[in-house]
């Protein structure tokens, strides 16, 4: 597959071609995260992170294997491929890239080879002098809810230990809603209509 | 002859308390009282330093005082911060603003009132109310000020008010009553149509106040205005769970009100549980919307127009020396009245029309 991106694009480029799946992983949290945590209460469960984000990871995988995006806007949908992975982590394939859905706050290290490959662009490139012109293959969407605040972040990694070659904001979908088309009501009156009473004898106009 | 009413008219509508103005003019306090209850004429040096500090005419303490605005049937929005002096305040700038008017009608025939007192509660109040203005039942309501002025509402902008939002009252006027809003300026469109939406629930149905509380009218004036903006029959289809920020965001500029009164319309139509409504209300804090929502979502500031147009039909336009000179109000005054007003030319660049906007966006998805 012919890469999109290299590792020099702009984030903002990037994060923009992704945005029908970032708004949808987004509303998808939105949606979730409450229904997760009443059923954890109704239940009478102590929190547990582990219960709460696997659950959530169901919620989102069962949204991006849906398919199809916005059937008012054709236009803006964004084909995208969903791996079964193991440990029910979220992995799909969008624009070319490769994308892990991780928790948290921060990248965390690498913890296996395929990883530390992910982690790489799968490239040699960064080691050599060309390495600006290095396809972008993967991307990490870190989200994270502490504090009543739902955080999403877009990261294209670079090394192992965490390093990242860049990290874009996602913000939420509600300030990315774009007022496009007008319908056009010009037949509408918007004059109050009113008549001029006739002129008394003295009154100067 | 000058008129006591003038000087206090003047003098609340500065702000200033009775110590401010002696103060200003260099006078005991107790002389202003006596001078705005008729019982002593000031003296020209002190009319001239009462007219500059007051920034009115001289004139203008001389014409016996015209049609009144009732305070006593002005409902103000609960507001923590207003104080009695800003609600007198307010009521002043009202006063001179509706007075233009009433001065344009002897050349101008107003429309004549249309909508009335109703006794049913508050959601089938505001059905009815809808009816009456000639709206559709279930959509939402692209211009609400301008219906309202159609249909007779005075609807005044009172400039400068930081600290309040309206308040209404039915002013006698020959021999019927206008309805009147009054609005101040500088408040975001989707609060500006809650707010107008909320007077206009005030004038219909506590016209005679009801023996109830503040609390209580306040409350049925939210539930009006609630259906009025967001009719059950259709918003609810739109409030379907899962209600999230997004999708509230989305549903905003179709409806034109804020993202917390969707919020709240959600909540009492009960298609989300206290737990749900106290969710969405933190992450609205917690992104600071509870004070500022989103700037893309902006409803359109709608302004007030028929006293504009009524000086327009009066005097070939807008004419402010002309109004300022029998109304012995200076230009500058008028010129700042006639400012908040729209103009015919702004038509044209009017956003208000909700209904011409298409939010593309994505449909809710299932989970």
């Amino acid at each position: 597959m012919t890469a999109e991106f290299t590792v020099s694009s702009d984030k903002h480029e990037v994060r923009e071609r992704l945005r029908p799946i970032l708004v949808l992983i987004h509303e998808t949290l939105e949606a979730s995260i409450p229904i997760v945590l009443d059923s954890m209460s109704r239940q009478s469960l102590p929190f547990s992170p582990f219960l709460f984000s696997s659950n959530i990871r169901c919620h989102v995988k069962k949204a991006l294997k849906a398919g199809g995006y916005n059937p008012e806007d054709p236009d803006d949908e964004l084909p995208l491929v969903v791996n079964n992975i193991s440990n029910d982590g979220i992995d799909f394939n969008a624009a070319s890239l490769h994308i892990k859905m991780l928790k948290g706050l921060d990248l965390p290290k690498a913890s296996s080879g395929s990883r530390e490959a992910f982690y790489e662009q799968q490239s040699f490139a960064f080691a050599m002098d060309d390495y600006a012109e290095a396809p972008l293959r993967n991307v990490v969407v870190l989200w994270n809810f502490a504090d009543s605040k739902l955080t999403l972040q877009l990261i294209a990694p670079q090394k192992k230990n965490g390093l990242r070659l860049w990290t874009a904001e996602v913000p939420s979908p509600a300030e990315w809603i774009e007022v496009r088309d007008r319908l056009d009501s010009t037949d509408e009156d918007l004059e109050v209509p009113l008549k001029r009473k006739a002129a008394k004898s003295g009154e100067d106009d | 002859m000058i008129y006591g009413a003038r000087v206090r008219q003047a003098r609340e509508f500065n702000g200033f308390t009775q110590a401010k103005l002696a103060d200003l003019v260099k006078r005991d306090q107790s002389l202003i009282a006596y001078i705005e209850n008729n019982f002593k004429e000031p003296s020209d040096d002190l009319l001239d330093a009462i007219a500059e500090h007051t920034k009115f005419p001289v004139s203008f303490f001389a014409r016996p005082p015209d049609v009144e605005l009732p305070a006593g049937s002005l409902i103000f929005r609960a507001h923590a911060s207003l104080t009695r002096r800003e609600a007198t305040e307010a009521h002043r700038v009202a006063e001179v603003v509706f007075s233009i008017g009433i001065h344009l009608t002897n050349r101008v025939e107003a429309p004549k009132p249309s909508i009335q007192g109703r006794t049913e509660y508050s959601e089938e109040a505001a059905r009815k109310t809808r009816l009456s203005l000639g709206l559709p039942p279930n959509t939402p309501v692209p211009r609400l000020i301008r219906t309202l002025e159609k249909a007779g509402v005075w609807v005044l902008p009172l400039p400068n008010l930081e600290g309040r939002d309206a308040f209404c009252g039915w002013a006698p006027f020959d021999n019927y009553e206008i309805p009147v809003i009054s609005i101040s300026t500088g408040r975001p469109g989707d609060r500006l149509r809650f707010s107008v939406a909320h007077e206009l629930a005030h004038l219909v149905m506590h016209k005679n106040l009801p023996m109830k509380g503040v609390g209580e009218i306040e409350h049925d004036a939210d539930v009006f205005a609630s259906e009025f903006l967001m009719p059950r029959d259709e918003i609810y289809g739109d409030l379907l769970p899962p209600l999230t920020l997004t999708r509230v965001a989305r549903l905003k500029p179709k409806w034109g009100v804020s993202m917390q009164a969707l919020i709240v319309r959600a909540r009492s139509l009960d298609l989300i549980s206290q737990r749900q409504y106290r969710y969405l209300f933190q992450q609205l804090t917690a992104r600071g919307w509870r004070d500022a929502e989103p700037a893309n979502l902006d409803v359109a500031v709608e302004k007030p127009r028929l006293i504009a147009k009524m000086a327009e039909v009066a005097y070939g336009g807008t004419a402010t020396k002309k109004i300022a000179a029998a109304m012995h109000l200076s230009e500058v005054s008028v010129e700042s009245i006639f400012s908040h007003f729209a103009k015919k030319e702004d038509f044209a660049e009017e956003s208000i029309g909700l209904d011409r906007k298409i939010v593309k966006f994505p449909t809710k998805h299932s989970h």
